[in-house]
């Protein structure tokens, strides 16, 4: 167990420079996981005043709580990385305007079709943007 | 003070996701007035880039969908790049009002603001439901409490901004939390804004592109884990 929450701050201290959050909630946690490990009778001492009954329980809330922040942590990591997909597909956009039909088709995703009026198709032939 | 304002100066950012049944009329409607209009295509699987374009508007295209908000900042990013002095962002499916532009253009400049919002509550929402009020007015609430301004439409997708409010803006929300994080920007920067009532004309197919009551939870839950992600 003790090796467990060791490696759980490891993690906490990894996350620093991503969320402050994360990184101070898993430090917490992870003290207070040692302390109860290494002195279950404070444990149980805790859970009584907060009222939980037993020091098992008490830790097993705690993990509970844990597993949470990861999740957290994980939506965290997604979030960062569709930003950097974004900025990806933002500076794709911007460095290729597109301004004739045969550019967009060359864009368009293999397996759909075009589907405005052939009329406004067949004008855009030749036509260019203002802006 | 001036008064005119040239409409090449005025470039309209437009995000569009499946809109080829109405973009076309929206970017003709528009470029009667101001020419410059551009489509970001935010990886439309129908035509909505084939149509925007037969309409005249300049086609930035995201090769895969991110969401209205993060194709409002690509063409906002766009519109700066190519000299635009004001930006206005409206919304593709046909609920604005072209001629609200002028009005808000000119509301900016009598005002001395940075960035002029469009209220339907202090214009007109024709068709709107009484559960989208209800929903849009929960919307100002959250708005009024989280960044103190008092607005009085919350998410509204007419908007103008000045070059200068414009540099300002970043966009991070790529979904429709963008809305309230724009203001929270406008709060933040401590831009000069002012309202203009706008018209906002509901349709069968805008009211089926909506926000939903699971949408503003998606919203909150975008906020949060926004502000979350660099503790800021």
């Amino acid at each position: 167990m003790t090796v467990g929450l060791l490696v759980f701050l490891v993690y906490g201290t990894s996350q620093r420079g991503k969320s402050r959050f994360v990184f101070y909630a898993t430090l917490a946690i992870g003290a207070a996981g040692l302390f109860f490990v290494w002195m279950p009778e404070q444990a149980n001492d805790l859970a009584y005043l907060l009222g939980v009954g037993r020091g098992a329980d008490l830790i097993l809330y705690c993990w509970i709580l844990t597993s949470l922040i990861m999740a957290l942590n994980l939506h965290v990591l997604i979030r960062e990385n569709q930003q950097v997909t974004t900025e990806l597909a933002r500076q794709l956009a911007l460095a290729h305007p597109l301004k004739s039909l045969e550019q967009i088709n060359q864009t368009f995703i293999p397996g759909t079709a075009i589907e405005c009026g052939a009329d406004e198709i067949r004008r855009i032939s030749g036509s260019g943007a203002e802006a | 003070m001036k008064r005119f304002v040239d409409p090449h100066v005025i470039i309209v950012v437009i995000a569009a996701f499946n809109e080829a049944a109405v973009i076309g009329p929206v970017v003709r409607d528009i470029r009667q007035s101001y020419p410059n209009v551009v489509v970001v295509d935010d990886g439309s699987s129908d035509g909505t880039a084939a149509c925007a374009l037969a309409s005249g508007a300049v086609i930035l295209r995201h090769p895969v969908n991110l969401g209205q908000g993060a194709a409002l900042q690509t063409g906002i990013t766009y519109a700066l790049a190519r000299g635009g002095e004001f930006v206005v962002t409206f919304d593709a499916d046909g609920q604005h009002a072209c001629a609200d532009i002028a009005r808000m253009v000119r509301a900016l400049i009598e005002h001395d603001a940075e960035v002029a919002l469009g209220s339907r509550f202090l214009g007109k929402a024709v068709g709107i439901s009484t559960a989208r009020r209800m929903l849009l007015h929960l919307a100002v609430l959250f708005t009024r409490l989280t960044t103190g301004l008092k607005v009085t439409d919350a998410h509204n997708g007419l908007r103008v901004f000045t070059r200068a409010a414009a540099r300002k803006v970043k966009i991070t929300q790529n979904r429709m939390a963008h809305a309230s994080e724009l203001l929270d920007q406008v709060a933040r920067h401590k831009m000069s804004y002012v309202e203009v009532a706008v018209t906002i004309s509901y349709t069968n197919h805008s009211r089926a592109k909506g926000q939903t009551l699971l949408g503003a939870a998606d919203i909150v839950g975008d906020l949060v884990l926004g502000k979350l992600a660099r503790g800021n």
